[in-house]
């Protein structure tokens, strides 16, 4: 392929976003570098316990309306909060005596049967911000009513992989989700992996695969910043040909950026990524008006984004060693508002799904009559849940260091 | 050839002749002199705070000052220092309020308020209609459908508006950045902006913003306690950090606390919540008028009818406090200098701090009564600024990384060509929105795979332009919101796009939108390099976006009803019916919002960058394509370039010319050395300053 360097071509460049001559290292050396690691953390005697795992985190931006995603169908309270938009007792998927999924939830509702749905009542935290800004910014960080410059994933990452490892965090969207922030490691942050590359001619690519190398300076800036040249020289040709070439035949619900960006986190586990943390997210959920339809839709795609990757990690035979954590940064109000919507709330369940997850319900619902100001009061920390992840799944023990406090587990792994 | 060169490069091939007899010994000096490699300094100048001697100091110290106190420039501008003592280099960086910035422009503001009315929420707005039916400064009511619609199109104009006057505001800034006789004026500026991080996200008042901005600036090398009351007043922070809320008997503690975390002590560092909640006490009835319209003065209040004149115990001080007394107090404790003293010193000269020299910059700092000129002399000229683990050890930030680029360019404007706030936000340092209250992480994670390759991707662009396929970002409909005429039609909403040349959005038939918005979704737009560069719609909680779906409607209907529901083939509604179940839509207002509002704020000038590589190779009497590199490597570099790297450049420069001499007779040298340029400043080591 000859490669010109003209305005036509770069154009071309911009609408593919290949740059056809790749530098097509291959994969060993990614699990080499694994390895090496391993046997480096078991030379200083602290292998992990289970350095396989690998945590998907799912934000969902908006504050998604918890109340009618898992309903207390037999609350008069809740009907009587929710006479428009509440959905009655005939439509709703039934889980137990108590609960029910929203009817677009489908896919959800098979992965609570199969046990690989866990669901956290009431998560919040004390005095609970309403803002989207500062909410979220309290889940990102774990620490609410205050602030920290890296994200409890990012601190985690920090503690538990103190060498950095390329590639071990990759957060797909257009910016760095302040939750992966991290002081040590360099998260990789890409939305298109067509476009992860460089713009030049062949002769030109020779010369950045130069910027690949990396060699001992004294300069430890200069170390690191070769060290992400080398993960975007070798590491973004990975990654762009492991979401390209990765192909599945499961069923993931229609075409949104969610199943998207999870078909992305599909292909990069089967190439077998050093990849321990994802982040993804999906926004619309703030439903102050004509909230029916709208969350109707994104909970089908949630719901069926879900279970897709599931069946797909069964597939691709990784399904034991991956988790998914969903969270959003509030719930919203008990009662319905006059625009068919719902105001910004407090607490809301969270979910957690995988094969390893001891299916059920956890922590206590929230009372739908005893309300602080018409919002529900919450019954678990959110950062109970997070210390879960950190403890129970990834194997961390000093999880209260990043948590800066002490939160008990909820025994949610076999 | 195809390629849509800058008009500033094509220089008739006998004008070299010329040009190259009238480069002046001077520039030769500046350019040529130079050892190719800095030399080293001894071992025992880390940590050492005495002065550099006149003997130490070379051309790659002015270089390496000019870049830290500064945005790095020209050679020339770097002989200018080289030429002085260190001290006197010093003193002129520092000393700036010497020199005459008058022919700095002011911020030319588009007039974004024709109406006389600011931003209020819109949940206001329905109390206002009734009261006096107008809203917005217009009258709220028209007869027929929709009849509240043109309050509410106003609302999401002056939304669309002040965000995107901002982003005018933020290109004025770093064309100052640019132009500056005063380069730590605007360093300065600009670390201040980061240490009390405040974000339009919230204030949505941009002359606010900007008064802000002002207010850091003059006090950017003056004295920290005037600052920090400057700043605990200013409007934009009393919005930001809610202490306009924070009034006796009803206390607000946010400012209270950053204040305190963030802004002086740093957290942990000898405060308690006791005294975060003493210190919002102490602040009560420091607070700002609501500003409605453009009459309001937006000015800061001390109102002693707001402020609790009760007895307090803060930091171990009881007395009946109110904010001047509290910021004493604040100043009082030792953990300030040393806080503040180490974020300055991470920031102009390294990460790691020895705590020795932390203790004695805090002492200076403290003995000087918080003027921070003295700080500032002190750091800038000492051994330890110069000593190895100083120099080419940061990673330059992206408005850094962005300004530099264009200094050491010789550039006389911002290019347009990428777009600057596309690409530093996309690169994680948008100007006036930061993160959050602590500012930027900074650091390392400014450089990742993707901001690593965009940084390379960004030159490629800017010296590469393509002017007729380029389609100016800040007057796109943002992408949630574009699609609206097309999914809404039995609204009737005309889609409007950016007509270059008559400067307005302008009417196009839906088929036509149709396409274009093809167009632009599959990446003709050049800002696409970077994958999506507007604030996507999964993470809109902190972008326009989730500031536009947050504020809450009171009426019967919005139309944030799904797509799905809405396509072509199920339109139902006809305007009468709309009528009678409507008063007002919010998708009509949105895309009315950013039509009206792309219409009041002026474009960003899009002129490419002009720049002549065979002019800097010609001045720095290269001959070959070794020696080119080479110059290329000392003005953008200041660490050295891998050999291998080096190689593989001075290669493919050869391969590139056919040969090995330079010929400035040749058209395709411009070409040959520019992409030898490009990919200079795609290195590793270009990342570092």
């Amino acid at each position: 392929m000859v490669f010109r360097e003209s305005a036509q071509n770069r154009r071309e460049f911009l609408r593919a976003g290949m740059y056809g001559v790749g530098v097509s290292v291959g994969l060993p050396a990614l699990f080499q570098h694994v390895s090496l690691v391993q046997t480096a953390q078991a030379l200083e005697g602290k292998p992990e316990r289970h350095p396989e795992r690998i945590l998907v985190v799912l934000e969902l931006s908006g504050g998604n309306d918890g109340l009618n995603t898992v309903i207390p169908v037999h609350d008069d309270a809740y009907h009587k909060a929710r006479p428009k938009i509440g959905v009655s007792n005939a439509d709703a998927l039934k889980l137990d005596d108590k609960f029910a999924l929203h009817p677009a939830c489908t896919g959800l509702q098979g992965l609570f049967k199969d046990g690989r749905l866990a669901i956290v009542h009431g998560c919040g935290y004390p005095n609970p911000n309403l803002s989207h800004f500062t909410a979220m910014e309290y889940w990102h960080t774990a620490v609410p009513h205050g602030s920290d410059r890296y994200g409890w994933l990012g601190r985690f990452a920090d503690s538990y992989q103190s060498e950095p490892i390329e590639n071990y965090i990759i957060d797909i969207g257009s910016q760095q989700s302040l939750a992966v922030k991290s002081a040590k490691h360099s998260p990789v942050v890409f939305k298109d992996p067509k476009r992860f590359g460089r713009v030049g001619s062949a002769a030109e690519q020779k010369v950045f695969e130069t910027f690949g190398r990396v060699y001992p300076t004294a300069n430890r800036s200069l170390d690191f910043v070769n060290t992400v040249s080398r993960t975007a020289t070798v590491g973004a040709s990975v990654i762009r040909s492991a979401c390209a070439e990765y192909r599945t035949l499961v069923d993931y619900g229609s075409d949104n950026d969610l199943t998207l960006d999870l078909k992305k986190v599909a292909g990069m586990i089967k190439a077998g990524l050093p990849t321990r943390i994802y982040y993804v997210s999906m926004g619309g959920f703030d439903t102050h008006a004509a909230q029916a339809p709208a969350q109707r839709l994104l909970l089908i795609y949630l719901s069926d984004a879900l279970r897709g990757f599931q069946e797909d990690l069964e597939r691709i035979g990784r399904a034991s060693d991956v988790a998914v954590m969903v969270f959003t940064e509030f719930g919203r109000r008990v009662n319905e508002n006059a625009s068919g919507g719902t105001d910004h709330g407090t607490a809301t369940p969270m979910f957690i799904v995988g094969k390893q997850v001891k299916g059920g319900f956890y922590g206590t619902p929230p009372s739908l009559t005893d309300l602080d100001n018409g919002n529900l009061k919450m019954t678990t920390d959110f950062r109970s849940v997070y210390g879960t992840m950190l403890k129970e799944w990834m194997g961390f023990d000093n999880s209260r260091a990043v948590l800066k406090g002490d939160f008990s587990t909820l025994g949610l792994f076999a | 050839m195809n390629l849509a060169p800058a008009p500033g490069f094509l220089i008739a091939p006998g004008l070299w002749l010329i040009l190259l007899a009238s480069v002046g010994a001077t520039n030769l000096e500046a350019a040529g002199q130079s050892p190719s490699s800095p030399a080293i300094a001894p071992a025992d100048w880390v940590n050492d705070l005495t002065p550099i001697s006149e003997h130490d100091w070379t051309h790659e110290r002015a270089a390496h000052l000019l870049e830290r106190a500064g945005f790095g420039g020209t050679p020339q501008e770097i002989s200018r220092l080289a030429a002085m003592t260190p001290a006197a280099a010093v003193d002129y960086l520092v000393d700036y309020q010497k020199i005459d910035a008058s022919a700095l422009r002011p911020f030319d503001k588009s007039g974004i308020y024709p109406h006389g009315s600011k931003l209020y929420p819109l949940q206001e707005m329905g109390a206002k209609i009734m009261a006096t039916g107008k809203a917005y400064g217009i009258k709220a009511r028209q007869k027929g459908a929709l009849p509240l619609q043109p309050a509410v199109d106003e609302y999401y104009t002056l939304l669309v508006s002040e965000f995107s006057e901002m982003r005018r505001a933020s290109q004025w800034w770093a064309e100052r950045m640019l132009l500056t006789p005063r380069p730590l004026e605007e360093k300065l500026t600009l670390f201040w902006h980061d240490h009390f991080a405040t974000s339009q996200e919230k204030v949505l008042n941009f002359e606010l913003m900007l008064g802000q901005l002002e207010t850091l600036r003059n006090h950017a090398n003056g004295n920290f306690h005037n600052m920090l009351v400057a700043v605990a007043q200013d409007p934009a922070m009393l919005i930001w950090l809610d202490n306009r809320a924070n009034v006796k008997g009803k206390p607000n503690e946010n400012f209270a606390r950053e204040v305190m975390e963030l802004f002086t002590m740093g957290e942990g560092r000898g405060y308690t919540e006791k005294d975060i909640r003493e210190l919002a006490r102490a602040l009560t009835g420091w607070t700002l008028p609501k500003i409605e319209s453009v009459s309001d003065p937006g000015k800061f209040v001390d109102s002693p009818k707001l402020h609790d004149d009760g007895v307090k115990t803060f930091l171990g001080e009881t007395g009946n406090w109110n904010g001047y007394d509290a910021i004493k107090i604040i100043l009082k404790q030792p953990a300030t200098p040393r806080f503040l003293t180490k974020k300055l010193y991470r920031y102009f000269v390294r990460e790691d701090l020895d705590a020795s020299v932390n203790e004695r910059l805090a002492k200076r700092l403290r003995d000087a009564n918080y003027e921070l000129k003295p700080l500032l002399k002190t750091i800038f000229l000492s051994k330890d600024f110069y000593c190895a683990a100083s120099v080419g050890t940061q990673i330059k930030e992206p408005v850094d990384f962005l300004v530099s680029t264009w200094r050491k360019l010789g550039l006389k404007r911002v290019p347009g060509i990428p777009d600057f706030i596309e690409t530093s936000t996309t690169l994680g340092q948008q100007l006036f929105f930061p993160p959050n209250v602590a500012g930027w992480p900074g650091g390392k994670s400014w450089i990742n795979p993707a901001t690593l390759l965009l940084r390379g991707n960004y030159v490629q662009m800017m010296l590469f332009p393509d002017p007729e396929n380029y389609v100016a970002p800040d007057k796109v409909v943002n992408e949630g919101y574009r699609k609206i005429p097309l999914k809404y039609r039995e609204y009737n909403i005309v889609p409007h796009v950016w007509d270059a040349k008559t400067g307005r959005m302008e009417p196009v038939s839906l088929a036509r939108y149709d396409q274009i918005l093809a167009g632009i979704n599959q990446g003709s737009m050049g800002a696409k390099m970077s994958g999506q560069p507007e604030a996507s719609k999964s993470k809109s909680t902190s972008a326009a976006d989730g500031k536009m779906m947050a504020d809450k409607s009171s009426e019967p209907r919005s139309t944030e009803a799904p797509p799905a529901q809405a396509g072509p083939t199920q339109v139902r509604s006809k305007m009468s019916e709309i009528a009678s179940t409507e008063r007002f839509n919010l998708a009509v207002g949105l895309y009315h919002g950013f039509i009206e509002a792309y219409d009041r704020v002026k474009p960003i000038p899009r002129e490419t960058a002009q720049v002549s590589f065979t002019e800097i190779a010609a001045q720095s009497r290269a001959t070959n394509v070794s020696d080119t590199v080479d110059c290329f490597c000392r003005r953008f570099l200041s660490v050295e370039l891998e050999p291998s790297r080096r190689a593989a450049i001075v290669s493919f420069l050869k391969e590139e010319l056919g040969t090995d001499r330079l010929d400035f007779k040749n058209e395709r040298m411009e070409e040959a050395l520019r992409k030898s340029a490009h990919l200079i400043l795609s290195a590793p080591e270009y990342q570092l300053d």
